[in-house]
Parts: C-alpha cells; structure tokens; sequence
C-alpha cells in the first residue's frame, strides 16, 4: 500500500517536472533550431540540424555582455538590500505593537493595488526628480519598492514564528545579541529570506518596463530592455528571440543549480524533524 | 575544536527546546502572546523606516499624482503647452462607468481572475504537498524545475506558448492530432491559453514559498496527530493547513492583485492588438486611455481599479493583520 | 496639491515670459558648450549605426564643445515615455516620430516650427509629398522627413518556377492563375500559403479600397470626418482582398504579417505584400542568406482596372525639434548633418526609400517598391487618426472580416461608426 502510494508520488512528481519543464525545452531547442526546422508541419521534439547561429548572434554583440554587467549590479543589490529592509520591517511588526503598526501592514499592499502600468508616468517624475533618471540606483529604489509587500509579509510570518522565549533563552545562556540572532533566529528565518531573495532575484533580473523609462544611455541597459532592443526593430524571430531568452533565463538557472544544495538545506533549516 | 563541539551542542539544545516551544505554542493554539510595547518606543519606527521611505517614493507619491490626475483633464496640451490642467471634477468617472466595454471588461477580469487564482493555488500547494512526500533526488529535481520555470520572464513564457499554439507549427496541435486548429478565433479558447500562461507562470512561485512553508511545520505535531488516529487529509486540514494559513493568505491576496492586472500574457498573445472580446481591465485602461495620452482618464481607470480590488480584499487585508497578531 | 499646482503653473508663466523675450534662437553660439540629447528609433541602431556616427562627428566639427547623447526608442512605449520626459522637463532636442505618430503632437504644439528655416536641410525642394504632408499641420512645417517606405508583392523565384512561372504577373487574372497552380502543386501541405495574407494587416487591406476608388475617411463639407469604409468602394475592395485571402493563405487569420517572412524562409508561403525591410528579412540575418537571389518583388496588379494597379501605403518616419529644447540651432544642425545625401543613401540601402525623389534605389530586388512609387496613399490627417490607431479599430474589423465572423458590410458599419466617434471627438 505504502509502496503503490510512493509510486503515485512520484508519478506525479515527474508529471509535474515535465509539465513545468517543457516549455523552458521549447524555448532552449527552438533557439538552436535553423528556421525550416522550426516550421516544419511535423513539430521536431528533438533538433535534428542543432546550430548555433543564433546563439552566435547573441554572444557577439557587445551591448549584451554590457547588460549583462548591468542586470547582475542592479540585481545583486536589490537582493541584498530587499532582504536587510524586509527583515528590519518584519522585525518591528512582528515584535513590536507600535502606532501605525497596522496601518503599515495595509498600505504596505494597499500600494500594490495599482497597476505598474498605470503608475509609471508619476514613478518616472518622482525618480528623475530626485536625479535617478538614467541610473541604475534608481532601477534599484524601483524594484526595492516593487519586492517589499511579499518580501515583508513573508518575513513576518517567518519572524513571528520565532519563538521569542528562545531568543532570550539563548541570551541567558551567555550569548550576545548578536549571537542570538545568528544562532537561533537566523537559521529559522532562513528559509523566508531565501524565499524572497529568490522573489526579488527574479523581479529585478526580469522586470523591463521601469527600466525602459528611466534608461536612456543604452550603455545602462538591462537585459530585458537589450532584449527587446534586440529583436523588436521590425518584430520578432522566433529563434534570436528563444536563443536570447535562453542566455537571460540561464544565469538565473545555473545559480540556482549551484545553488540547489543550500536552497533545499535553507528551504528546510528550520523545519524540526529530529 | 573543543570548543566547536560545545557550540553545535548547544545550538542542538537550543533547537530541541525551539521544538518543544513551537510545538507547546501550536498546541495550545490559543493566541501567542500579542506583540509588545517596546521598551525602546523609537526602535519599530527606526526598523521600518527604510521599508517605509520607499513605499513612499515609489509607490504611495505616484499613487497620490494618479489620485490627482484622475480629477483633471491632463492630455498632450497641458503637457506641451504648460498650462495647468483643469480640474474636471468627476468627468472622467462618469465617462468610465457609461462605457459599456468598461463593464464587459470587468466581468470577463473577474472570471478570469478568480480561474487564475483558484487554478493557481490549487496546483501551487498541492505541488508543494507533494514535495514533501517525495524522494530527496526527485524533489530536488521538481524544485529545479520549478525554479527554472519562475525565472523565464512572462513576455518569453508567453512568446514560447504562442509558438506552441500556433496554428500551422505548433506543438499542441501535433501533440492532440488537432491539425490545423486555430486557438484564437474562439475567445474562451484564447483566454484559456493565457490563463495557462498565467498558471504555470504563477505555480512556482506559490509552489515554493508554500514549501518553505510547509518545513516549518513541526514534524512533532504530524505525529502526534497521527498517533491519536488522524486520517492524512485530516492531518492537511487540522494541522498543516491553519498552520499555513498566514502564507496563504498573503499569496491568495498578491495572487488576486497581480492575475486582477494580467497584462501581458494577453497582450502578447494577441499580437498587441487585442479584440474587445480579449480586453481585460488592465488592457482596457491601456489602451483607452493610456495609449490615447489622456492621462486624466488613465488614472481614473487606475483609481476606479484600486477601489475595486480594495472592496475584493478589504476584508480579507483585515483578517489577515489580524491572524498576524495571533501567529 | 492645488497651492502646488498653482505655483507650478505660475512659475511656467513666468518661464514662458522669459523665453519669449530672450533672444532663444540665435543663442546658440558654436564655442558654446552643452549637451544635445536625440532619440532615435532601433532602426537606426540596428541597421545604420555608422551613419549616426558620423553625423555626432560632423557636429563636434561646427560645435566642438556640444556633446550628443543619442537614445534608442522602440515602437510600443516610445510616446509615453516622450510624454513623460516632456512633463519632467528633460524631453529630448531632437525626436524621431512615425509619419501616423505626428499628426498628434503637431497639434499639442510639441514641436518648433521649421518653415522658416527649410532652406537649411538638403533636398527640400525634392521630398515625397506623402512625408512632407505628414511633418505640415495648418500649412507649417514641423518635422523634417527622415525616410519612407510604400509596400508590394515579395516573391520566391524558385517556388514559381516549380510551377512553370519566370515573370511575375502584372494583372489581377495572372495573379489568381498563378495562385490555383501553386495551391495544385501544393495540394498535400495545409500549411503552404501561395500568398500569405492574414487578417491583422492594415497596409494589406486598406490598399483595395484605395484601389476600388475609396478612402479610409474623408472630411466633409461641414468639418466633420466620415468614416468610409462602409461605402460601396470600401466594401467592393475589402471583398477582393478577402477573396485573396480565400484563394491563397493557409494559416492563422488572426495575426499580423511579422511572421511573414519566416514563413517564406520555411519554404512555406511563396508570396506575401510589405515593405522592403519585410523583404530584406528573408535573407537578412534572421532568414537564409542563401534565399538572396531567389527573392523578387513586384507591383501589385489591380482586381478592378484591367491594365492597372493597387495603390501602395506609403509610410515612414519624421525628425522634429522639440518646442521646449534649448538648443534650437544645434538641434537643426543635428538633423541636417544626419538626413542629407550621403545618409539617404544608408537608409535605402538598408531597405527603406529615401526622403527624397531624387535617390532611388538601382537594386532590382527593389523594383516592386520603386515601380509601386507611381500611386501612392497615406492615412487621412485627422489629428485624432492616432486613436483609431490605438484603439485597433480597422485591425479587429479586419480580423473580424478575414475570420468570417462578420459580413464585409456589417464590420465596416459597424467600424465606421466607432472611427468617426473617435475622428470627430473634441
């Protein structure tokens, strides 16, 4: 019975994994597929004729290793800001009862409610009159702002979860402040920073409509917007756009496969099972 | 050495009583103790300062400029012109809630939004159950997948799905034996692309933060709710669901916010030329206004889509603060 | 707020008081150092890098102490970012708009006008008409126009020689001859397209009503536009494209014609109607090189004149100075450095037609474009054409029309109708 049960779990395991894997396998074969392959009547699942024209077009050009520069500054630092301000916050509401406590909380998503879209005409003026127009700093604000409400809602939770009497056990026990935060509330918090490090991550590496607003010199773009730069002038092919794509996705792939051995061990640090 | 030995001891106590505290605390499911007054008054004020500059600059200023916005006439002319915008009053309200495409638009946003969401929560935390009964190697390979997945940006996820749907080359119809089927003539048909779109866009995201969710619960508690007969699923609902329900709760709620504003997944799926039949409110907005430089209308929208939300969630925001304090 | 706003608009007041007393034109003197910023679309940084090169270095030459920044815009946000730059006060010097874009921004008084200074920018007295109409609102000049494009038929000389075909056809019956041989020798792949059509291709459609004696919309006596799609001319050339459409495309009705081109690299379409930088594609770095000398291009023969033929769209892009820039004088000189003769010849080499008559392109590939040059049209200069534009309502009439989800008479009334909501609105 146990055995069938386990046979199931993975069954589904593996759907899943195909399910979610497929299109990304789209996306990879289909940028190192020749155009009369990919329109072809009978959809090849595997590419018979690899090539690596597109990927060739895109390792080429400058302006991408640039934005590549420039995607990993702007993302590396909002990673590690967004984590330092969402804990800060989720420390002071989920310890302290203080005015304004849960009219922070609301607005913290009530500021969510609007559109980007809609927002982005007031964001620019606000920004650019600060003097963040065409800078990667002001990319950086953006995206802070953009993370907080899942960054500082989850972190809450995972704060709060902390039990306030282990803390001060450990105090007792000898250790500094400091001590106790690294030894007790960090590796029970960890798994929500990770969760929101890789939230942010994504959201800065990927977000393209901020970033086309506040850059003008192309030699400040992001990747999407080297992208879109890319392939938009007279629409877009199917293969530099898949083979583009590809690269930007990969980073983010590959960091966190090598990732992968402290993601799980973080994902599960505070979890308790003996 | 010696000494390192005597440190792992001791973390290894301190997480034996952290059970033993988390658990006591779960149990006795009554309310943890509420948040305290600080001893220190300034300190929360000091921690959220710098979450809260942010907001303001970037989210709460422009909110209060399109809250402005929303009550003048503000085009090309003022714009060129430096005129100050007159002030219309409640002009562009009226001309929104008179426009039947607006209506349409809102009942097809929350159909669409409440499949999204519901189709997104339920393969995210099933997804997410399902990581924790399967193997190491296995479940490290879903969540590479998943991962993988969350960081292809949602214009090339939408992209790649357009090319599988199409009607001569695509995947799909190979894969059904459909011929040439085309999924875009039929409405419901292309929505239900870019509601899967959405989907599997969204999945990972609730799928891993519902795991990270899931590792904090005590695997004591499981257990003991086992020992004293409990059947899994009622393990799921008793236990490991209320356990969960801070997380999900903030996930339903960003969930109901970003499908509400799902922009781009129609938007590419239609060439950037949606129908009328295809116009969700964030299209609607976008193109009515946005596009038409009337950045009085627009914000008009924007607020109108505000209100909206916040009349979905108000109840639900408030529930949650209040399960906050009791966590 | 409103205290605020007040002042703002005050203070604007005041500025705009003082720029009209000081002498702003003339101020530009060439020791003078400052920053000219330009925006320009992809095109130019993707197909002619060089030639704005050197047009910054023939600036620095007349203003050594002048440092250009220019921006590259795409096509879907580059209005609203414009817009947002205007309202931030950093709104670029110089501006490059669609030749459909201008019309708008004309009218909001977004640009300084050029009338007067005309004489400075070479080839003036040699533009396409359908250009210069486009940067000229109430009879001033306002832009400068950058480059054109009209449309014809791009085909594979291979694929019709299969089929016994060496020459083009240059009436509407060998067109359909043509297309029944190709769609017999094809008969086995429902994904081969003889003349690739869908629906969402305005520059496709419209041209049969051009053809049929119709316009999109005309101005009436009493200042109001009509919309005239819905007139027997409207109809009668929307029936023959549809019938086109029925004879010769296989595929998604409901796209546009990007993918055009791809298709015909798959071997899979043997015709289709676009521009020339849709043609250059085939065998450009997205398509097949190897296609290079099997693509031609013809004029597309007319389905009501036995001897004649379709008119083409002809678009393009405009240059304009902004009204706001402080640097007039540089901005011009910027735009006559970057658009003369030796520049025009970049462009249509890279697929476009030059700005001015005067350069034609000798490529024989290019000759469908150069013939179709004979009759062309543009959109109608309602200064709110750009909202029909937006808004899509010709695009989902069409599609509605190529789907068979409505009548040709019922789409365009009902498409009518909304454009002169739209055309007329204040």
């Amino acid at each position: 019975m146990r055995r069938v049960r386990n046979g199931v779990y993975i069954l589904l395991g593996l759907l899943v994994a195909a399910v979610w894997l497929f299109p990304v396998y789209w996306m990879a074969t289909t940028a190192i597929k020749p155009g009369r392959d990919m329109y072809s009547a009978q959809p090849q699942l595997i590419p018979l004729h690899p090539t690596m024209q597109h990927i060739n077009r895109v390792l080429d050009d400058p302006a991408f290793w640039q934005a590549l520069r420039n995607s990993a500054t702007v993302t590396a630092i909002t990673v590690v800001f967004a984590m330092v301000v969402a804990f800060l916050s989720a420390v002071a509401v989920a310890r302290f009862d203080f005015r304004g406590r849960k009219a922070f909380l609301a607005s913290v998503l009530v500021v969510q409610l609007v559109p980007h879209v809609a927002l982005i005409i007031p964001l620019f003026l606000a920004l650019s009159g600060l003097g963040f127009a065409d800078t990667l700093t002001g990319l950086v604000i953006a995206y802070l702002a953009f993370a907080m409400p899942f960054a500082v809602w989850t972190m809450r939770g995972f704060v709060a979860g902390v039990p306030r009497e282990l803390e001060e056990a450990a105090m007792i026990d000898g250790c500094t402040p400091l001590q106790a935060f690294r030894r007790v509330t960090l590796p029970l918090v960890l798994p929500g920073l990770i969760a929101t490090s890789i939230f942010t991550m994504i959201l800065s590496w990927n977000e393209y409509l901020v970033a086309y607003f506040l850059t003008s010199s192309p030699d400040r773009y992001t990747l999407p917007l080297w992208l879109t730069h890319f392939i938009t002038s007279e629409g877009a092919e199917f293969g530099p756009l898949m083979a583009g794509s590809t690269l930007i996705a990969l980073p983010v792939a590959i960091c966190f496969a090598l990732a992968q051995r402290n993601l799980a061990h973080g994902l599960t640090a505070g979890a308790v099972k003996g | 050495m010696r000494r390192a030995r005597i440190v792992r001891a001791r973390r290894i106590t301190v997480r034996k009583e952290a059970v033993a505290v988390t658990v006591a605390t779960h149990a006795a499911a009554g309310p943890a103790p509420a948040p305290r007054r600080p001893r220190r008054p300034r300190l929360p004020f000091l921690l959220i300062a710098p979450a809260a500059v942010i907001l303001l600059l970037v989210q709460a200023y422009p909110l209060a400029r399109v809250a402005a916005l929303s009550f003048q006439s503000w085009g090309l002319a003022q714009i060129f012109s430096d005129e100050a915008a007159p002030f219309v009053g409640l002009e562009n309200f009226q001309r929104i809630l008179s426009d039947p495409l607006f209506w349409a638009a809102l009942r097809r946003t929350l159909v669409l939004t409440a499949a999204m969401v519901s189709l997104t929560m339920l393969f995210g935390v099933g997804i997410a159950l399902l990581m924790e009964r399967l193997p190491a190697w296995l479940r490290r390979v879903v969540m590479s997948v998943l991962v993988m997945a969350w960081a292809v940006p949602t214009f090339v996820s939408t992209q790649v799905f357009a090319w599988m749907t199409q009607q001569n080359f695509g995947v799909l119809n190979h894969l059904l034996g459909l011929g040439q089927h085309n999924w875009y003539v039929n409405p419901v048909e292309g929505l239900s692309v870019a509601t899967a779109v959405v989907v599997w866009g969204a999945v990972p995201f609730i799928a891993v933060t519902t795991y990270a969710g899931l590792t904090q619960v005590p695997g004591e508690l499981v257990e003991s709710a086992r020992m004293d007969g409990a059947s899994g699923l009622q393990v799921l609902r008793r236990v490991t669901l209320p356990l969960l329900k801070p997380v999900l709760g903030i996930q339903i709620v960003l969930s109901v916010i970003w499908d509400f504003q799902v922009f781009n997944q129609i938007w590419l799926l239609r060439n950037a030329s949606p129908e009328p039949e295809y116009q969700t409110i964030g299209i609607y907005a976008y193109m009515q206004a946005y596009q038409g430089h009337d950045y009085g209308y627009a914000g008009a929208v924007a607020l109108v889509n505000v209100l909206l939300l916040a009349v979905v969630l108000v109840v639900y925001v408030r529930q949650l603060i209040r399960m906050g304090d009791l966590a | 707020m409103k205290a605020r706003l007040l002042a703002a608009a005050a203070a604007a007041a005041l500025l705009l008081g003082v720029a009209a007393c000081g002498d702003d034109a003339g101020s530009d003197d060439p020791n003078a150092g400052g920053e000219l910023t330009v925006w320009l679309q992809v095109e130019a940084q993707n197909l002619w890098p060089k030639t704005v090169e050197a047009t910054n270095a023939k600036l620095k030459e007349k203003y050594p102490n002048v440092k250009v920044t220019v921006a590259y815009q795409t096509w879907p946000e580059h209005l609203a970012k414009f817009d947002a730059a205007a309202q931030a006060g950093s709104a670029p010097d110089v501006i490059e708009l669609g030749s459909t874009e201008m019309g708008l921004y004309m009218a909001a008084g977004a640009f300084s006008e050029l009338t007067a200074h005309r004489g400075e920018f070479e080839n003036n007295t040699t533009w396409v008409k359908a250009l210069e109409d486009s940067a000229t609102y109430q009879g001033k000049l306002y832009g400068v126009p950058y480059y054109g494009g009209d449309r014809a038929v791009i085909y594979r000389k291979d694929l019709l020689a299969e089929v016994g075909v060496t020459e083009p056809p240059t009436t509407w019956a060998g067109l359909m001859e043509l297309v029944n041989k190709l769609n017999a020798k094809h008969a086995g792949d429902p994904t081969f397209s003889s003349f690739f059509l869908p629906g969402q291709h305005q520059y496709a459609a419209m041209p049969f009503i051009y053809d049929a004696g119709g316009q999109a919309a005309k101005l009436g006596a009493d200042g109001k536009w009509d919309a005239t799609f819905s007139t027997p001319e409207g109809i009668t050339g929307l029936k023959n494209w549809k019938s086109l459409m029925d004879a010769g495309y296989k595929g998604d009705r409901t796209i546009n014609d990007l993918t055009a081109f791809s298709t015909m690299v798959a071997g899979k379409a043997a015709m289709f109607y676009d521009s020339a930088g849709q043609m250059k594609k085939v065998f450009g770095a997205d398509g097949d090189p190897k296609l290079k000398e099997q693509i031609g291009t013809f004029r597309l023969p007319s389905p009501t004149k036995a001897d004649g033929f379709v008119p083409a769209f002809m678009g393009g892009s405009d240059i304009a100075v902004t009204a706001k820039s402080k640097h007039q004088e540089w901005a011009r000189a910027w735009i006559a450095a970057y658009l003369g003769s030796a520049s025009q010849q970049a462009f249509v080499d890279a697929g476009f037609l030059a700005n001015t008559k005067g350069i034609v392109p000798s490529d024989p590939q290019m000759k469908g474009y150069v013939d179709s040059l004979a009759d062309t049209w543009t959109l109608p200069p309602a200064k709110n054409w750009a909202a029909v534009e937006k808004n899509k309502i010709v695009l989902n009439m069409l599609v509605d029309i190529a789907t068979g989800k409505q009548t040709v008479e019922a789409a365009t009334d009902a498409g009518d109708k909304a454009i002169e909501a739209l055309l007329n609105a204040a």
